[in-house]
């Protein structure tokens, strides 16, 4: 049933988040060919379109990420807060599953966004040469690199499953409110961001007084490991927190407008 | 064995009581009319069927199980609004209600959706309100449910869509199923009616069956509808 939801959930915005991301690649490369034409003609009009279409494009790679942001809050609204809503949790599925199937698909939107901009970004600046390839594979795959790569990815992995599930989590909270929901949702997603910020800062105070101020980096090399694994577990606690809250207000306190 | 059995039903909005203590038992095969003016908990009463709200106290069960993923495939839902989402297509919707309700007859709902000139490929956004809330009915009735729950099934559509909507209610439903069917128009649909049960307030004031009811009061239930709640 997760797999149906999550096919679903990806027709719903496909068009439109596909449409954003070939926007974006094509004006990259609209911006590379102004770019060899100016260096090949040298006329002073390219040059000024150049400059144009480069901020242009930065600007549009900002743009769909905000327009993604946008989505995702409408899509959560729309179909499980609203009267989408009515269907939804008259489906045969567990709220766990609507949760994640949500989840998973805006996830999965984060992180192919988050590749084709690096794409966008390379073709844009031409900074990527193939040359590089084969040194840059064999210094990944030497075990220590690989090891921290696995783990810079699961942090960001979590990273981005944290966000959502907090936007999730203050949009739910929001049904509280009779009236001015937006309002709340707004409040309690301050309110609880500032919490997390406050602990973060107490936990890297922590880290790096008891951690590595007592101990020599010669004699800790694994150090980047401990505060990557500091990291994952910080990520992965507000994880559930949020996942619990958001499930809890959908089966307890559902509150469909 | 009751379909639906719920004893003690309660449910506040904060200090609003919007039911208060219900006690409904609905025997399998029943077609039963929810009456009741605005506000008397009739929409709390199905939404609290389906699993969309949880009582503040009372049980609440459906062939024997609490609102949830066992119920929800018993149930079939009409709800009071247009829930589907625009961008899908009518096809779309098939596929989704294929996908989710192994109770779904695909072919029934494509025979009544012809019949009603309503193409597949048509989005949902292109309907006109009436269109989309008669999809929605197709969707409801072209599964073999044990219980249907329809909220106000009749109230935003014409008086010749109305005997639509109704004959496709009796024609389709599954013969061992029962159907709840809240309105307040209760003229158009006495006729298919088995039971009656009205709420005032959020409290059951009268449950009968409508040829006693009728033999009663000696009038319609329209009519006695009127005398008890003349303004």
């Amino acid at each position: 049933m997760l797999i149906k939801l999550m096919k679903y959930e990806f027709k719903a915005n496909s068009r439109l988040i596909i449409s954003l991301f070939g926007a974006m690649i094509a004006m990259s490369i609209v911006n590379r060919l102004l770019d060899l034409l100016n260096r090949a003609a040298d006329i002073e009009f390219l040059f000024i379109t150049n400059n144009f279409s480069h901020s242009l494009s930065l600007m549009l790679i900002i743009a769909t990420w905000v327009t993604l942001l946008f989505i995702t809050i409408q899509r959560f609204n729309k179909s499980v807060l609203q009267k989408e809503g009515y269907l939804t949790h008259t489906l045969p599925v567990s709220t766990e599953k609507i949760i994640l199937s949500r989840l998973f698909v805006a996830s999965i939107w984060y992180i192919i966004g988050g590749i084709v901009a690096i794409l966008s970004v390379v073709i844009l600046t031409n900074s990527f040469n193939f040359s590089d390839i084969k040194p840059f594979l064999n210094g990944l795959f030497v075990f220590e690199n690989l090891r921290t790569l696995i783990e810079l990815i699961v942090c960001f992995v979590l990273a981005v499953f944290c966000a959502l599930l907090l936007l999730y989590a203050c949009l739910s909270l929001g049904m509280l409110a009779n009236s001015h929901r937006a309002l709340l949702s707004f409040g309690a997603f301050w309110a609880i961001s500032t919490m997390m910020q406050l602990l973060f800062s107490i936990t890297l105070a922590l880290m790096s007084t008891v951690l590595f101020r007592a101990t020599n980096w010669a004699l800790f090399p694994d150090g980047i490991h401990v505060a990557l694994l500091i990291m994952i577990c910080f990520l992965s606690i507000f994880c559930v927190i949020f996942f619990l809250i958001t499930r809890n207000m959908l089966r307890y306190k559902l509150n469909l407008r | 064995m009751a379909v639906l059995e719920c004893k003690g039903l309660t449910k506040n909005y904060g200090r609003t009581c919007a039911l208060n203590g219900l006690d409904i038992t609905i025997e399998q095969g029943r077609i039963v009319g929810l009456l009741g003016p605005n506000g008397s908990g009739k929409s709390t009463f199905i939404k609290l069927c389906n699993g969309l709200l949880t009582p503040t106290l009372g049980t609440i069960t459906i062939n024997g199980f609490k609102p949830g993923i066992e119920s929800k495939k018993l149930v079939s839902y009409l709800p009071d609004v247009t829930y589907l989402a625009d961008w899908m297509r009518v096809s779309d919707i098939l596929d989704f209600f294929t996908d989710f309700y192994v109770d779904f007859d695909c072919k029934k709902a494509l025979e009544m959706l012809a019949s009603l000139r309503i193409e597949k490929h048509q989005t949902l956004r292109s309907l006109s309100k009436g269109n989309k809330e008669k999809v929605q009915l197709i969707l409801v009735m072209a599964r073999s449910a044990l219980l249907y729950l329809l909220d106000e099934p009749i109230g935003g559509v014409d008086p010749a869509a109305r005997d639509y909507i109704l004959s496709t209610i009796i024609k389709n439903r599954n013969h061992n199923a029962s159907i709840i069917i809240s309105t307040h128009l209760i003229s158009d649909i006495e006729q298919v009616l088995d039971d009656v049960i009205i709420l005032k307030e959020g409290k059951v004031i009268l449950s009968e069956d409508i040829n006693v009811l009728r033999e009663k009061t000696g009038t319609s239930v329209d009519a006695y509808f009127r005398e008890v709640f003349r303004c």
